[in-house]
């Protein structure tokens, strides 16, 4: 893989929401959802983010699509050759914008309107960014949704008389529509039964090598996101601590988090034993969060510049070609144990 | 095995005309499931019925609610009998005639059946002249009798004017000034429930701070103190717009706040994303997206609603701070009967409160059949 | 594996030919068809299935907590009590919300859900909601009661158990707040603890810690403990045996390991093979095609035909499999292995 053919690029992105309180509702916070997060995502691939419950994945895809505005930062979206500035588009560009970057949503239910039929939701991005006349969506949906796998003759029926599964897959039509380059895909499978999930997933690995698109695939289940990405970038309460490719992060962890994660994974195995590494005490307040290493209290490794001191993303890839960040004082010295340690 | 997902459609042994099932659209869903809920779809009915008396109000009453029978003050209701004293049966019905003397003690009436004077109900009678709707001139009506005779369904009040008729004329002014009640405090309460809802930040905050305090004063009071403010020399219309403007003044609060939620969770919904990141304009989010999922609820909210209007009218013009004489509504025709002296030998009189509670029931019943009915949804999914 | 012979000895519960269902105006629902599963004093057993197969109503029709329509259509569950040799109370006769049902439930019986503010009030201190599912289980004084509460509380693993003793519910995080529902689950110290998807809702670092809470707890308490999820990880990490529902039916049941390594049913191995590998590099994950059949929906013959591969047209259409025991303790419904029965006879 050409690893200089960036489709997006993120430079110290943050999202901060601020928190009201009282009757006057004065500012009296900051949840810094997302703090100082830089990656790409070249053109074609699969970059996994991973990270648990309220640790800012989504707020990330949210803010490259420009669904919220970001406090801070920059986005750059390379379209064949052009670099765009996404945080200052707005009105006709970012409309621009939205052909080609697309996403998909979490929850299959909430995310197609029931008051619409199939041909109305799939054909909106068509109509609205394109302008298609009626015929030409009516086509456009058809083909589409045989793309996806379902029968082009149920474009007039509405989402109700639709499984998950196949309501995932309307949505996924909705997001191919206008030929994208790039697709947020935010936890697509993690409402979806086990068996439907390895469908979802499959169609997604076709639809990327027929269309050559690149995914940001943001998820919690490791072994889903191992599965389907290229690299992989492990966010903890809003920073990035580990960003790799697949097989060296579960292979050479560098990250301290990184480990305890894959240590919890059960794994279905016939003689599977669970030997997580405990984390102490809870995932800190987003709004409160602790000085220096924001992993520090619940690190066994932790030392004295950890408390003090914010780490860096640096590198320590061994080659050029294969860079390893991660966001650790002893990514160097400590000896984390891997995936076929646990 | 079949390469294609399995439709349920054909799992469920659900045959291919069952495709107009899937291809159904709100309402469609809406209308098969209220369908269901038997008792809203009588009280549709029922209110159908006092919708259609109320319109052709002139056919359907006997009388104009004006016209004195000053030999027949406070008489008792005329019972319909088929079978006539001699056991012999009549296809026509009819009631008898009264007698009355007069009470010397108290001075007032007291009537006696007189069996000797039949008199036959006839259906399509001539009878008083009317201009319904101010512009049919006619002297049809359903029923009535001959030249002659008369007939008092739900007896007479105070002034000999029958009351039967008068609860027929009442309904028109009762029934449609809580619908226009309704349609302006839905009106308001949409406005104001929307831009809470929709802009949300500080204009939220003041509307709804100002709903709380509309909803923290007690009502009574405050409707006699708006009432009060009415000038006395307004004429019945002035009058009848003035009690409007003032229930839905105070009634809109509950429907804004169930604007402003139902927009606050439908807004936060992924579609409703996915719709901007569409290229969806705002106009069109709203009128796609947002309404739609909205129109239902809001109706059967305004059928709910409508009760609470009718009560408010009724008890304003029974403590007579709502509309007055000549203007006739439920309430203004159930103040006569605050007298206990016309109670005690006069019960009939509280016959336009049986009116009442059979309609607040009907519009309550038919509010719970579309509440069910609003989401059709939610019993299809999962 | 020396503990599963001892596990084949005392039956706990015994469901006999459970039939479940819930009568709604547009149909009936059967949630659990023609179930037989036999519960074994001091194991632990997993459920497994996806989203409406009935593995959460097995468990509601155990504790007589079937959620309205819901009724038990056919067939019995039996409680073998623990130390009274050859006693049979017939659960399924029991009145719901009779006395003697209600005892079991809170001396004998247990459940922990997925969601902990479904099991705990948020009004009382968790404090005072243990001690008082204590008081009710056994004959100890408040004083008492309190003490064994801060005692479970630090078993559970909630630290400053002492303090954390009289907080409101509300105070606690999410992980907190599923260890108190398990202390409250355990005051009893109940024969049997059933857990309803116990960690879906909760994040993989905790998950695990529940789940080795879980393993430990069962241990020291020597209970049985039916483990409910769709994950199976976290079946391979708790259960014993295994027990895997679809539509309603139990397609197949064994040993952990027999589950792993020799899966029968093709729904068991569809399953198996539709999860990616994490210690392995790409392959493509096997799907099981189709949907999971509408609830209403009545399926001719096996109800996994219209998404199996390997069906048999006259024979897997007909009528409902029957179990077969195709090796030691491994059971299976689906024709395929109907030959293997044959050769056996």
């Amino acid at each position: 893989m050409n690893v200089d053919n960036p489709v997006l690029e993120i430079r110290n992105l943050k999202k901060y929401f601020p928190r009201y309180s009282g009757i006057f509702r004065r500012k009296t916070g900051e949840v810094k959802a997302v703090d100082d997060i830089s990656f790409k995502i070249n053109s074609g691939e699969t970059l996994g983010l991973v990270g648990e419950s309220g640790c800012g994945k989504t707020t990330t895809g949210r803010t490259i699509m420009r669904d919220l505005d970001p406090t801070a930062g920059e986005i750059y979206f390379h379209d064949n050759g052009k670099v765009i500035d996404v945080v200052k588009l707005e009105g006709e560009k970012l409309r621009e914008y939205w052909k080609k970057a697309r996403m998909i949503f979490q929850d299959p239910y909430s995310s197609l309107n029931p008051r619409m039929t199939v041909l109305n939701i799939v054909g909106e991005p068509l109509k609205c960014l394109k302008s298609m006349s009626e015929k030409e969506i009516k086509n456009k949906v058809r083909n589409l949704l045989e793309t996806v796998g379902l029968d082009a003759r149920h474009a007039e029926r509405y989402p109700f008389s639709f499984s998950g599964g196949q309501r995932q897959r309307i949505g996924i039509a909705r997001a191919l529509a206008l030929d994208p380059e790039l697709i947020v895909c935010d936890e697509p499978v993690s409402a979806l039964d086990v068996s439907l999930q390895a469908q979802v997933i499959n169609l997604l690995e076709e639809l990327q090598e027929e269309f050559k698109l690149a995914y940001l695939f943001i998820a919690h289940d490791l072994g889903i996101v191992k599965h389907i990405s290229d690299r992989i970038a492990v966010m903890y309460v809003g920073k990035l601590v580990e960003v790799t490719d697949a097989e060296t992060l579960f292979n050479f962890p560098l990250h301290p988090y990184t480990e305890a994660l894959l240590s919890s994974v059960p794994r279905p195995e016939a003689d599977y034993e669970l030997n997580a590494i405990s984390l102490e005490g809870e995932v800190p307040d987003p709004l409160d969060r602790p000085p220096g290493c924001c992993f520090h209290p619940r690190c066994r490794y932790s030392q004295e510049i950890c408390i003090n001191q914010e780490p860096e993303l640096k590198n320590y890839g061994q080659n050029e070609k294969n860079p390893h960040f991660a966001a650790c004082h002893f990514a160097q010295e400590i000896n984390l144990r891997n995936i076929d340690d646990f | 095995m079949d390469q294609n997902p399995v439709q349920p459609a054909e799992v469920d042994g659900r045959a291919e005309e069952d495709e107009e099932f899937y291809m159904a659209s709100q309402w469609q869903l809406m209308w098969w499931k209220f369908k269901k809920h038997k008792i809203a779809v009588t009280a549709v009915l029922i209110l159908l019925l006092f919708f259609g008396v109320a319109i052709f109000a002139d056919f359907v009453a006997p009388y104009q609610p004006r016209s004195r029978h000053t030999g027949r003050v406070l008489a008792p209701p005329h019972s319909i009998n088929f079978l006539s004293e001699e056991g012999g049966f009549n296809l026509r019905p009819f009631v008898y005639g009264f007698d009355y003397s007069i009470d010397m003690q108290t001075g007032s009436r007291i009537y006696e059946v007189d069996q000797d004077n039949k008199i036959p109900i006839y259906f399509f009678v001539r009878g008083e002249e009317y201009e319904l709707w101010g512009v049919l001139s006619s002297d049809l009506h359903l029923f009535g009798t001959e030249e002659g005779g008369e007939i008092f369904l739900l007896g007479t009040d105070t002034m000999g004017r029958d009351l039967f008729s008068q609860i027929v004329f009442g309904a028109r002014i009762s029934l449609s000034i809580a619908l226009l009640g309704v349609v302006f405090s839905g009106l308001l309460g949409m406005i104001m429930g929307g831009i809470s809802g929709y802009f949300g930040g500080k204009i939220d905050n003041i509307i709804q701070r100002v709903s709380e305090i509309l909803r923290s004063f007690p009502t009574i009071p405050l409707w006699m103190a708006l009432s009060a403010a009415i000038p006395p020399q307004w004429t019945p219309v002035q009058e009848y717009l003035g009690i409007v403007l003032i229930l839905s003044l105070i009634g809109w609060t509950s429907l804004g706040r169930e604007v402003r939620g139902k927009i606050l969770s439908i807004k936060n919904e992924d579609f409703v994303t996915s719709a901007r990141l569409d290229g969806s304009s705002t106009p069109r989010i709203i009128r796609l997206h947002l309404l739609p999922s909205m129109v239902s609820h809001i109706i059967a909210s305004l059928t709910l609603a409508i009760p609470r209007m009718i009560i408010a009218e009724t008890s304003l013009s029974f403590i007579g701070v709502g509309l007055t004489r000549p203007a006739i509504s439920w309430g203004v025709l159930l103040e006569q009967s605050q007298q206990t002296r016309h109670l005690i030998s006069a019960p009939w009189l509280l016959t336009p409160g049986i009116f009442v509670v059979i309609v607040i029931l009907s519009f309550n019943f038919m509010g719970d059949g579309l509440r069910d009915a609003a989401d059709p949804y939610s019993s299809l999914t999962e | 594996m020396t503990a599963a012979v001892k596990k084949t000895d005392t039956k706990l519960i015994e469901l006999s030919n459970l039939h479940v269902n819930f009568k709604y105006r547009q149909g009936t629902v059967r949630a659990v068809k023609e179930a037989n599963l036999d519960i074994f004093s001091g194991e632990s057993l997993g459920l497994v299935g996806e989203s409406g197969s009935g593995k959460s109503v097995t468990a509601q029709s155990i504790l007589g907590i079937i959620p309205t329509p819901g009724e038990i259509a056919e067939g019995e569950i039996y409680y073998f009590p623990e130390g009274e040799d050859g006693k049979r109370i017939t659960l399924s006769d029991l009145k719901s919300k009779g006395k003697e049902f209600r005892h079991l439930r809170a001396r004998k019986f247990s459940i922990i859900f997925q969601e902990p503010m479904s099991a705990l009030s948020p009004i009382h201190t968790i404090g005072n909601q243990i001690i008082e599912a204590m008081m009710l289980a056994r004959s100890v004084n408040k004083k008492e009661a309190r003490n064994e509460a801060v005692k479970l509380l630090r078993k559970v693993g909630i630290p400053k158990a002492e303090e954390r003793i009289d907080e409101y519910t509300f105070n606690l995080s999410g992980g907190m707040r599923q260890r108190a529902m398990i202390a409250m689950a355990l005051a009893g110290e109940p024969e049997f603890l059933i857990a309803d998807e116990p960690t879906t809702a909760i994040d993989v670092t905790i998950q695990a810690q529940i789940l080795e809470l879980l393993e430990n707890l069962q241990k020291d308490f020597g209970m049985s403990l039916m483990m409910i999820t769709h994950d199976l990880g976290v079946i391979a990490a708790v259960a014993e045996r295994v027990a895997v529902m679809y539509n309603g039916y139990i397609v197949e049941k064994a040993f952990l390991e027999n589950i792993f390594n020799n899966p029968l049913h093709p729904y068991t191995k569809g399953l198996i093979n539709s999860i990616p590998d994490i210690k392995k590099t790409d392959r493509k994950l096997v799907s099981i095609e189709g949907v999971v059949p509408h609830p209403y929906a009545r399926i001719k013959g096996c109800d996994f035909r219209p998404r199996c591969e390997k069906s048999i047209e006259g024979i897997c259409d007909q009528s409902f499999p029957s179990e077969i025991e195709c090796e030691k303790d491994h059971f299976v419904r689906c024709y395929l292995y109907n030959e293997l029965e044959d050769d056996k006879k």
